[in-house]
């Protein structure tokens, strides 16, 4: 797969998609209002940052970013942001070969544990 | 691209792109034939690779056979119109002898004059041309633009078929096949003159001069190869003084790049008699760590982080470098060894790749890239298994017996000798004592490092960024050191 890839997957899925840009290899794909789905979160919506990977082949960033905080800080692997205090590093591994639907599949496991 | 003579020229096609070629060029003793290919460029530090990706094979009426033969303007017209950017045209027509070939008069009207300006014209890239031999050699060259409407030809140093083998075809004045001497001769005795011609012209790249890539390095000195390319950012430290060939204790006092200590031993134990070695004293995830890799016809991978394996993995195919690796996992509880084994295998087209035979996970690579596999924190609340496997427990025997099997890959790949080599990935078990075999394991069919083969992707997107900014520390603290002295240039001598 490709960012690319991925992007159009989620414009396919309905999602509200923005590319940003931020400088040289410090590209986000942005999914506003991202709705979840289960888990104790369930009903609410976040906005979600997946790092742009520049790797060939692609290789899966091994975090999300959410906005606002899903967790307290410092707990549950979730960390700072490069993306600004609104944001939240969430630490998750990808851990199949990644693909379009295992990202989407992959964001809502990680919004499920909370 | 029309630059630099002083940059070597070389062409590179899989086996299957072989095969297709010979069936299509053979029409028996008297009967020449050609089409075109499409190629595109892998660019090293001192060799542009022109990589065939596919072939456009002529319709009906567009080329003439009379013994020789001959292409029609329509074919040159609709071949040019087939080419997407980034790629050139390559004419590629069959001699009926043997061995490398040189040009007729005929053979340079076509290519020079007949097609060298209309595919700059079009490309912005010189025509490439080969001629196949009667005995499965290649010969291949390039028309460089040196001024309007004038055009040079530049012959190819090698020519390599890149599958479960790596042939090699070597100009015979560029690459003259050496004579070996006397501290040759039990080598040459088990495996005869000819592949010792092969063996010990090929550039072989070692990427991680540790435990095993110093040994590979002792190992193919003594058996005399002559072109290698030495990798590796890092310095002698104590540690490394028991299981690091070649390294004395002043070494690790005055932390001497370990590419010196490399270049010292290969140059104290080598049995060639003309040596070419390149110290690049970088990371393979800088660019000159990288560009100095695509040089090599070989590249042995002996680093252990995912990152940089990944690198290689995608290299292997893209631009159709086989890529020689090993591993090594020990077990051990508290103070009590419990177990060991260790993996060899080679990947590249027509062999399956790091992933496809679990000997690399792209999670770790995503690990590696984000710094994780750095994090004191991360890594101590890992299962036990997956940390010993990150912890690189190593010594020097261990180190030995891979390095010998990755030079039997080596020997095997070169030489197409299964018997030395083995038949596929092999997996050693130090109890009870056996090595496993995986014969002929091939990539998963949606392997997507095996969908980069002869592509020639940019991979420089897959660099370290903080090593092309910081000159020397990398954002995790590790040292990523300049060359010795204030020069960026490579050493070579």
């Amino acid at each position: 797969m490709t960012n690319e890839d991925l992007v159009s997957h989620l414009v396919g899925l309905g999602h509200t998609v923005e590319t940003l840009d931020r400088g040289p290899q410090d590209r986000w794909i942005l999914l506003r209002e991202y709705s979840i789905s289960t888990g104790s979160l369930a009903g609410q919506s976040r906005d979600v940052a997946i790092q742009w990977s520049p790797q060939i082949p692609y290789v899966a960033p091994s975090a999300i970013h959410v906005r606002p905080h899903v967790v307290a800080m410092g707990t549950r692997n979730a960390q700072q942001s490069v993306l600004g205090t609104q944001w939240q590093y969430l630490s998750r591994v990808l851990r199949c070969p990644p693909t379009p639907q295992a990202w989407v599949v992959h964001i809502n496991t990680i919004f499920s544990e909370f | 691209m029309e630059a630099a003579r002083s940059v070597e020229f070389s062409v590179a096609m899989t086996t299957p792109i072989d095969a297709d070629l010979r069936r299509h060029l053979d029409k028996g003793a008297r009967q020449e034939d050609l089409t075109f290919a499409v190629w595109r460029p892998s660019s090293g530090r001192r060799r542009t690779t022109a990589v065939l990706c596919r072939l456009l094979l002529p319709h009906e009426n567009e080329r003439v056979l009379r013994g020789n033969v001959a292409f029609t303007a329509d074919y040159v017209q609709r071949a040019l119109g087939e080419l997407q950017p980034g790629e050139g045209l390559a004419l590629i027509h069959s001699h009926l002898g043997p061995g490398w070939q040189d040009m007729s008069g005929d053979d340079v009207v076509a290519e020079r004059d007949r097609l060298a300006g209309a595919a700059f014209g079009r490309t912005g890239l010189p025509v490439v041309g080969l001629t196949s031999g009667t005995d499965g050699s290649w010969s291949a060259r390039r028309w460089i633009r040196v001024a309007p409407r004038q055009y040079e030809r530049d012959d190819a140093a090698t020519v390599r078929v890149v599958g479960s083998r790596l042939r090699l075809t070597f100009h015979p004045k560029l690459h003259p096949a050496p004579l070996s001497g006397a501290n040759q001769v039990a080598t040459v005795s088990v495996w005869g003159d000819v592949n010792q011609a092969d063996l010990v012209r090929a550039r072989v790249a070692i990427v991680g001069l540790g435990s095993v890539g110093s040994l590979v390095a002792e190992g193919l000195a003594r058996m005399g190869a002559s072109d290698l390319v030495f990798i590796d950012h890092d310095r002698i430290e104590e540690r490394n003084l028991d299981r690091t060939a070649g390294a004395r204790a002043h070494d690790a006092v005055i932390k001497r790049l370990k590419v010196k200590v490399a270049d010292r031993n290969f140059r104290t134990v080598a049995t060639a008699s003309s040596l070419t070695v390149l110290q690049v004293p970088y990371s393979l995830l800088t660019e000159t760590g990288l560009k100095a890799a695509l040089d090599a016809d070989v590249i042995f991978s002996c680093v252990d982080r995912p990152w940089p394996r990944h690198v290689l993995n995608a290299m292997a195919y893209n631009d159709l470098i086989p890529v020689i690796d090993g591993g090594i996992y020990a077990l051990v509880d508290g103070d009590a060894f419990v177990h060991a084994n260790w993996r060899i295998h080679t990947v590249g087209p027509g062999r399956g790749c790091l992933t496809c035979i679990n000997a690399l996970n792209r999670d770790d690579v995503s690990l590696d890239i984000s710094g994780k596999l750095d994090d004191p924190d991360y890594i101590k609340n890992l299962p036990k298994e997956k940390r010993e496997l990150l912890s690189r427990r190593n010594v020097f025997p261990f180190s030995m017996a891979v390095a010998a099997h990755e030079i039997l890959h080596f020997v095997g790949c070169i030489c197409g000798l299964e018997r030395v080599a083995g038949v596929g990935p092999q997996t050693y078990h130090c109890y009870p004592g056996e090595m496993h075999v995986n014969a002929n394991r091939l990539c998963d069919p949606d392997c997507a490092y095996d969908a980069l083969t002869a592509r020639c992707a940019d991979l420089s997107g897959n660099l370290d960024p903080t090593l092309a900014t910081n000159h020397g520390r990398s954002r995790r603290g590790r040292s990523h050191p300049r060359p010795a002295g204030s020069s960026d240039s490579l050493r070579q001598a």
